[in-house]
């Protein structure tokens, strides 16, 4: 065996593409690495300090209260993808955060002093490809500067790139990046980020917080097999909370990973704050499934399990504070692209399937005969009946989304009975619930996670089944869908209302000022590129990933325009359009939207 | 990662409230429920950035245009040109060379190739010739009329040989028609092969 020749020059660059907001993600890196070195469990005398220095052009972070760095951890730092981290309960876990830092630097020149409890001085000056801790010294770079005297690291960012520069110097919404991610360590343990980037020094304090008004805490709950949520938090407050604490904040080692947001209407939603930790074996659990970046965690089944729970638990605190219904939504989508593709064709199916024209998914074929029309749908039935994705693989959970409805003025009691079943006929699932059902009311149903794991569930196509079945026994409704398990679905077949979208330029053509052309009735969306509203979507964002993922949503909410547009001229055509009608299409579009946008990609 | 065919963007008629219209459209589509939904936009970012540096390049070529009155018969446009259209190298470009070219030439500025042709692979040829034109030594490049370098280039990566270069060019000094000079050129890289 060889040993792979490795080309790092541009890993800075493909590291920085993971981040959405590059500062946010620089502050979170420096703070992760010093953290994870501190003295004392508690951070006592902790301190990070960010400095920009304006003649040298260049940013030095320096940490107190830390063990510095001694020949083992020296070489943990230099190295790249070293994953001895990932198993224990350090925040770090890859090593590549730094990377970052050479991002930062025109000349990809970073600078690390370091000193460690025996009182070794050691110094290096890298670029992402190489470094030299043998033969340079602090003063060979600047002149002017003493070593670090004191226990603890600092890193010097060298030339900081003009535009990195200029963001970064916007010291208010560093401040905020700090506050948002590490205020749990400020908060608990009364440590200090210190923030000089503009020749005055400030301390990163907490926002004021309004006077909660209800709130709610668990504690100790088991997850599955994976640990327990230490401490679920949940505050309803008589005010709004500032922007960047609104949510719930998943919380590891004292470092918000991200934020949920919870499902409410804006005046509620914008009230609520919260945070989630976990023990030992759920931190570990949920650490192996995080991002690099340390800004998610992939769908994965400790992130699915934990996400489930704290959405329940929100849901049902909503419930307690609203006193009007609950904003209807979707659960989060683990696969944000599917679930957008789906909610416009969906919406089309279940709300106008005449808009469904005989354009077919890539693969499907063309029905020769027109269907005949459906009969109306039962007044008792499954409105929803539905998983999170397609393609599920293995250590990945199946999230089930199911609601019923009962239009019929008089209370009913149902048997709903689901099943899971492998093609080969092997069964996985089947759950029975006894259900009151109100009169006139629209209930959601909560069902377990399903997970998968190798060797024990087959790959290949399962279906899923939900039968409703009255107090006689008689069959009211059925519905289903089918998803595979570690095997690539086939292309979707039948009716759809979106089949292709295309992207044309408009400048000095008639559709200069359109956003987007019909859909043709062969399901094709024609977009305009230049519209000065794509463009600025597009212009928006910066990394490589948030643009692909930004132009993703602006086509379906184009799509979803279109499907709404449609459905209107439908509804007006039949002489169905009140402004009852109105307003149910207007809410559908907003959910539409509201799922697609608001929800984290996971 | 992005898969399959590589496109660019493209003109063509659509109707619209009735009436025909010319539009730019891209080749990436975004077919829903493929899967590759996202390696499409990703292609589709790529051919917007091909686009941007077609622009470009159309800017410069637009600029040395206006040096030369007689642009269609001055070998020297020819030679500015294909230098101007070393992008596609610079930038990475050259697997959709072809494509570019028939953006350029068919689509946008035919008058800067040589005239509208026929059809789009015509006209692919004048832009193919200058940006082989452009990789030549400026000392050669007047031994030869654009005819005669068009039948030179033809021959792929001939003028990479200089040694049979150089006795091509002398020939072309001799006033050969393109007819002639093809078929010298063959002899003259079968005696090379010998």
């Amino acid at each position: 065996m060889k040993k792979r020749d490795v080309n790092l020059g541009r890993t800075d660059e493909n590291i920085a593409d993971q981040y959405d907001n590059l500062c946010e993600g620089l502050q979170k890196d420096a703070g992760q690495n010093s953290w994870d070195a501190r003295l004392t469990s508690k951070g006592r005398d902790w301190k990070l300090v960010f400095m920009y220095h304006p003649l040298l052009n260049c940013l030095t972070m320096e940490d107190f209260g830390t063990c510095g760095m001694n020949s083992k951890r020296w070489k943990e730092y230099q190295s790249l993808w070293d994953t001895t981290k990932a198993q224990e309960t350090a925040l770090g876990a890859r090593g590549q955060g730094k990377f970052l830092f050479h991002y930062f630097a025109r000349g990809k020149l970073v600078l690390t002093e370091s000193l460690c409890e025996d009182g070794i001085y050691r110094f290096s000056f890298g670029i992402t490809e190489e470094y030299d801790d043998e033969t340079g010294k602090l003063s060979d770079f600047i002149p002017s500067t003493k070593p670090l005297d004191h226990q603890g690291t600092r890193i010097w960012i060298m030339d900081l790139k003009p535009d990195l520069r200029d963001e970064l110097l916007n010291y208010k919404e560093f401040i905020n990046h700090i506050a948002k991610t590490w205020w749990e360590i400020i908060r608990n343990w009364n440590v200090t980020f210190m923030v000089n980037l503009d020749g005055i020094e400030r301390e990163v304090e907490l926002p004021q917080l309004p006077a909660v008004k209800k709130e709610k805490t668990y504690t100790n709950e088991k997850i599955s097999d994976l640990g327990r949520i230490k401490k679920l938090e949940l505050h309803y407050c008589e005010d709004e909370v500032p922007t960047q604490l609104r949510g719930i904040a998943v919380q590891r080692g004292g470092m918000t990973i991200l934020r949920l947001p919870v499902s409410a209407d804006e005046t509620i939603k914008n009230k609520i704050y919260g945070s989630c930790t976990f023990d030992e074996d759920l931190e570990l659990e949920l650490k192996k499934v995080e991002f690099p970046n340390h800004f998610g965690f992939s769908s994965k089944r400790a992130w699915n399990h934990t996400r489930e729970y704290i959405r329940k638990k929100s849901d049902e605190f909503v419930q307690e504070i609203s006193p009007v219904k609950k904003k209807e939504v979707t659960a989060l989508p683990p696969d944000l692209i599917q679930q957008a593709v789906r909610i416009v064709n969906d919406l089309v199916r279940e709300y106008a399937p005449e808009l469904a024209t005989e354009v077919t998914g890539p693969s499907g074929k063309k029905p020769r005969k027109p269907e005949p029309p459906k009969p109306p749908p039962p007044l008792i039935r499954i409105d929803t009946f539905r998983g999170n994705a397609r393609k599920l693989e293995y250590d990945e959970s199946l999230i089930t989304e199911c609601e019923l409805i009962n239009d019929t003025s008089d209370e009913a009691k149902v048997l709903l009975q689901l099943e899971i079943r492998h093609e080969e006929g092997d069964l996985k699932f089947n759950p029975k619930y006894n259900i009151q059902l109100a009169s006139n009311t629209k209930k959601g149903i909560d069902i377990p996670l399903v997970d998968f794991q190798e060797n024990v569930d087959k790959p290949g196509e399962y279906k899923a089944t939900a039968v409703l079945i009255d107090s006689s026994g008689n069959e009211l409704h059925k519905r289903s869908f089918t998803f595979y398990l570690h095997e690539e679905p086939p292309p979707p077949k039948g009716k759809v209302f979106l089949s292709t979208i295309l992207f044309t330029t408009g400048k000095n053509t008639p559709l200069e000022r359109k956003r987007q052309l019909p859909v043709t009735e062969k399901g094709v969306l024609r977009i305009i590129f230049d519209h000065p509203d794509f463009v600025h979507v597009r212009e928006l964002v910066s990394s490589k990933k948030a643009k692909l993922h930004e132009i993703f949503l602006y086509s379906i909410k184009c799509g979803v325009d279109e499907a709404i547009e449609k459905l209107l001229e439908l509804r007006h055509n039949e002489g169905q359009l009140n402004i009852d009608e109105i307003r149910a299409i207007r809410d559908k579009h907003d959910a539409m939207y509201y799922d697609a946008v608001l929800s984290p990609v996971t | 990662m992005v898969k399959g065919k590589k496109g660019i963007l493209r003109r063509e008629t659509i109707i619209v409230d009735g009436k025909k219209i010319q539009v730019d459209t891209f080749d990436a589509k975004v077919i829903l429920g493929s899967g590759t939904e996202l390696d499409s936009i990703e292609e589709l970012l790529r051919q917007e950035e091909a686009e941007k540096a077609i622009q470009d390049a159309l800017n410069k070529i637009e600029a040395i245009a206006k040096k030369y009155a007689r642009k269609e018969r001055d070998i020297w446009y020819y030679y500015e040109v294909g230098k101007a259209l070393q992008f596609i190298d610079d930038k990475g470009l050259t697997d959709i060379k072809g494509l570019i070219w028939h953006r350029m030439a068919y689509d946008r500025r035919p008058d800067l190739f040589g005239g509208k042709k026929k059809n789009a692979q015509e006209s692919k040829r004048y832009p193919e010739t200058m940006y082989h034109l452009g990789k030549q030594l400026g000392k050669n490049v007047g031994r030869a009329t654009f005819e005669q370098w068009y039948e030179i280039l033809k021959f792929k990566d001939i003028y990479r040989d200089k040694d049979l270069l150089e006795r091509i060019l002398k020939v072309c000094e001799q006033g050969l028609s393109s007819v002639q000079l093809r078929q010298k050129i063959k002899e003259l890289r079968a005696q090379k092969q010998k």
